[in-house]
C-alpha cells in the first residue's frame, strides 16, 4: 500500500519570502502515529497546510495516500482534503454558532466519501465518537460549544477529525493549551480512537516530553534545515 | 444540514448574531418601504387620476392653460377663467362629428363641496374607473329646478338624506351673503361612491344654476362641455376647429394628453422623491457593509475551521454572499410588506382627508422587481467581504493565527 504521507525534495517558501522549508525525504506508513517536534516557529503549521493541500510548494512532491497535491486543483484539492484529512488545531476548533453535535458532523459535511461511511446523518456515530473519547455524549448533545472547557473542546475537535473514518489526522499542538491532566488523557483517547480506526497521525508539537507515546519521533529541524539562500532567511 | 451546508451554516451563523442582523434587516426594510412607498402613492394617485373620467374624448373651455381647464372640470380644483356662450353650446353640439355633448357650469360652493349644473345627460355619459356609470344609491336624477342629487362624500359628511332641504347661494356659500341670493333645494338622489371628485360635488340642473345666478337658462353661459366623438379619427381636426373657433376663445383639450402634460410637471419631484428613497436603500446596505466587515475579523477562525473540514475558498466566499443575500431578501420582503400594510391602514385615511384614491397599489411586478433589485445589491454588498475572505484564505494556509 501507498505510504499515508510521502515527502521529496519539498521546498517551501512564503510569498515574496526567500525558501523557508526544505524537506528531502519523509514517510509516514498507513495507521503509523508520528510525533513531529519542532520549536515554535520552525514551520510544523506550514507544513500543515502544505499536507493539507491549502499551501503549494516551490519545489518537490507532496503525495498523501499515493495522491500527489501538487497534480491536483485547488478544488480537487479542497475535496480531497474534506474526504481523506482529519484536522486538530492548537485552539478555536468549534464553530460557535453551532451545537457541539454539529460541529462533529462537520467534519463530513464536505465530503460525501466520509459522509457515506456513517450511518443516517451521522448523529450515532457522533455520539458513539464523544462518548469514546471521555465526554458524557448525552449531555454534551444538549451544550453550547462555548459553554465548554477547553480540554472538552480539543475532544469535540478530535471526534470532528475522526468522523467518517479519514486515514491522515494532522493535530497542530492540540495539546499546547491544556494543563498536564487534561494533555495526557486527551492524548490517550486520541492514541486510542486513531489505533482504533486505523489512521495514521501525525502529531505536531514543541513538546518533546510527549515523543514517548507515539510510534516514532521525527525532529523538524533534522530532517530539513530550511534553505539559507542569505542570512536573513527564514526561521529561528 | 446535509443537504445544503452553505445554507445551514449561513442561517446558523445569522442566528448567532440575531441582535446585528436584525438591524441589518430593519434598516433595509424600512429604505425598502420608503422606496415602494413613494413609487405605491405616485403611481396609485396617478392611476386614479387618470380613472376620474374616461370616455370623454374632448373637454372643450373658454382659453386658458390646459392643465387648468382640466384641473377646473375634471378635478374641481380651481375655476376655469371664462365661460362658453350658449350660442357656442348650441353650435358645437350641432356638429356632426359631435355624439354627445354635457354641459358643465361651476362656480358655486356648499359648505365646502362644489356645486356643479349640468343636464341629465351627465348621468348618462360620464364614465369613470373601467368605464362606470354614475349609479344613484337612493333617489333618482334631477328633474325640477329645486332638485339636487348629492355626491356619496357630500351626504355622508354632511348628514344629508334625501328630502333635506337645502339652500345654495351665489358666490363661495360659505358665510351666507344676501338673503335674495338664496334658492332652496331638496335632495332627491344620491349617487353610489366613485372615489373621484364626483363623490364631492352638489348635482343640479343648468336651469337651476341659472337661476341662482339670475339667468334665463337658454341665454346662460357655461364652464365647459365634455365631449364624445361619433368617429374617433376626427378628433384632432375637431380640436383644431374648436381652438380656431372664429367668435370666441376657446379651447379643447384631450384629457390624456392634458393629464400627460401635469404629469411632466410632477413627474420631476416624483422621480426626485424616488431617487432619494433609492439612495436611502443604498445608505442601508452601506452600513451593513460596515458591520458586516467589521466582524469579518472575528471570523478568521471560523473561515480556518471551515477550510479545514474541506471547503473551498469559493465555498468560505459564497457562505458570506448567502449571507448577505438572506439579510437583503428578508429586508426587502418586510419593507413590501410594510408598505401593504401602510397603504392598507392609510389609503382610507387618504381619500376621507383629501379625497386622493390610490388604484392599483396592490403587489405587482413592481414589487418582484424591487425584490429581486434589493436582494440582488445585497449580494453585491456581500462580495466585499467575500473577497476579502476569499483572498485571505488563499494567502494564509490553515494556521489560525492565535
Ligand atoms: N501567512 C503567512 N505569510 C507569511 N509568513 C508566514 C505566514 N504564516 C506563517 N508565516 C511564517 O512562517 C514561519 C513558521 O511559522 P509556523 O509554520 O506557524 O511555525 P510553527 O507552527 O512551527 O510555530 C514563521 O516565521 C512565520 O512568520
Ligand atoms: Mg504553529
Amino acid at each position: 500500500m501507498t505510504p499515508a504521507l510521502d515527502l521529496d525534495s519539498l521546498v517551501f517558501g512564503w510569498p515574496g519570502a526567500p525558501p523557508f522549508l526544505a524537506i528531502d525525504q519523509l514517510q509516514i506508513e498507513r495507521g503509523e502515529r508520528v510525533f513531529l517536534q519542532g520549536a515554535s516557529g520552525a514551520g510544523k503549521s506550514t507544513l500543515l497546510g502544505l499536507i493539507g493541500g491549502i499551501l503549494q510548494p516551490q519545489t518537490g512532491h507532496i503525495r498523501v495516500l499515493g495522491q500527489d497535491m501538487s497534480a491536483l486543483s485547488g478544488r480537487a484539492r479542497d475535496r480531497f482534503r474534506a474526504d481523506h484529512l482529519g484536522v486538530i488545531f492548537q485552539m478555536f476548533n468549534l464553530l460557535p454558532f453551532l451545537g457541539v453535535v454539529e460541529n462533529v458532523k462537520l467534519g463530513c459535511q464536505f465530503s460525501p466519501v466520509r459522509r457515506a461511511r456513517i450511518s443516517g446523518d451521522g448523529r450515532e456515530e457522533t455520539l458513539a465518537l464523544l462518548e469514546a473519547l471521555g465526554l458524557d455524549a448525552a449531555d454534551m448533545a444538549k451544550r453550547r460549544v462555548g459553554e465548554l472547557s477547553v480540554g472538552q473542546q480539543q475532544r469535540v475537535a478530535a471526534a470532528r477529525a475522526l468522523l467518517g473514518g479519514p486515514e491522515l489526522i494532522l493535530a497542530d499542538e492540540p495539546t499546547s493549551a491544556l494543563d498536564a491532566a487534561n494533555r495526557d488523557q486527551f492524548l490517550d483517547v486520541l492514541l486510542e480512537q486513531t489505533g482504533k480506526s486505523g489512521a495514521a497521525l501525525i502529531f505536531m508539537s514543541h513538546d518533546e516530553a510527549l515523543a514517548d507515546r507515539f510510534d516514532r519521533r521525527v525532529g523538524l529541524e533534522a530532517i530539513g534545515k530550511p534553505a539559507r539562500v542569505n542570512p536573513q532567511g527564514g526561521a529561528t | 444540514m446535509s443537504r445544503f451546508p452553505l445554507l445551514a451554516l449561513a442561517l446558523a451563523s445569522l442566528r448567532a448574531r440575531l441582535g446585528t442582523v436584525l438591524l441589518m434587516v430593519m434598516t433595509l426594510a424600512l429604505s425598502t418601504l420608503l422606496f415602494t412607498g413613494v413609487a405605491k402613492l405616485s403611481d396609485g394617485m396617478r392611476a386614479s387620476f387618470e380613472a376620474t373620467l374616461v370616455e370623454t374624448d374632448l373637454i372643450i373651455g373658454a382659453r386658458s392653460a390646459p392643465v387648468n381647464l382640466l384641473l377646473a372640470t375634471v378635478f374641481r380644483i380651481g375655476d376655469p377663467p371664462a365661460n362658453i356662450s350658449a350660442r357656442a353650446v348650441r353650435q358645437i353640439g350641432d356638429l356632426d362629428e359631435v355624439a354627445w355633448s354635457v354641459p358643465l357650469s361651476l362656480g358655486d360652493n356648499h359648505r365646502g363641496f362644489r356645486v356643479l349644473g349640468t343636464n341629465a345627460d351627465y348621468f348618462s355619459y360620464y364614465r369613470f374607473g373601467a368605464g362606470m356609470p354614475l349609479l344613484l344609491a337612493e333617489g333618482r336624477q334631477f328633474a325640477a329646478a329645486e332638485d339636487v342629487v348629492l355626491g356619496a362624500e357630500v351626504a355622508r359628511d354632511l348628514g344629508y338624506a334625501l328630502g333635506t332641504e337645502l339652500s345654495l347661494t351665489h358666490g363661495l356659500g360659505q358665510a351666507g351673503i344676501s338673503d335674495h341670493d338664496e334658492h332652496a333645494f331638496r335632495v332627491v338622489g344620491i349617487l353610489r361612491p366613485t372615489g373621484t371628485p364626483v363623490d364631492r360635488t352638489l348635482h343640479v340642473s343648468l336651469v337651476a344654476m341659472a337661476e341662482i345666478h339670475g339667468q334665463i337658462a337658454e341665454d346662460a353661459s357655461v364652464s365647459a362641455l365634455l365631449i364624445g366623438l361619433a368617429n374617433k379619427p376626427s378628433i384632432l381636426r375637431l380640436k383644431r376647429r374648436i381652438d380656431t373657433w372664429p367668435d370666441e376663445a376657446l379651447l379643447a383639450i384631450l384629457p390624456g394628453q392634458a393629464l400627460g402634460e401635469l404629469w411632466a410637471v410632477t413627474g420631476l419631484a416624483e422621480r426626485a422623491l424616488l431617487g432619494i428613497s433609492g439612495f436611502v436603500i443604498i445608505v442601508g446596505l452601506m452600513s451593513a457593509l460596515t458591520s458586516l466587515l467589521t466582524g469579518l475579523a472575528a471570523r478568521r477562525r471560523e473561515v480556518a475551521v471551515l477550510r479545514a473540514v474541506g471547503a473551498g475558498p469559493l465555498q468560505i466566499g459564497g457562505l458570506l454572499v448567502l449571507e448577505t443575500t438572506l439579510i437583503g431578501f428578508a429586508g426587502a420582503i418586510i419593507g413590501i410588506g410594510l408598505t401593504q400594510v401602510g397603504l392598507w391602514l392609510a389609503g382610507p385615511m387618504l381619500q376621507l382627508r383629501w379625497g386622493l384614491g390610490l388604484l392599483g397599489t396592490g403587489l405587482g411586478m413592481f414589487d418582484v422587481y424591487v425584490l429581486a433589485g434589493v436582494t440582488m445589491a445585497a449580494a453585491l454588498v456581500g462580495l466585499v467581504p467575500a473577497c476579502i475572505a476569499y483572498r485571505r484564505t488563499l494567502m494564509d494556509g490553515l494556521d489560525i493565527g492565535v
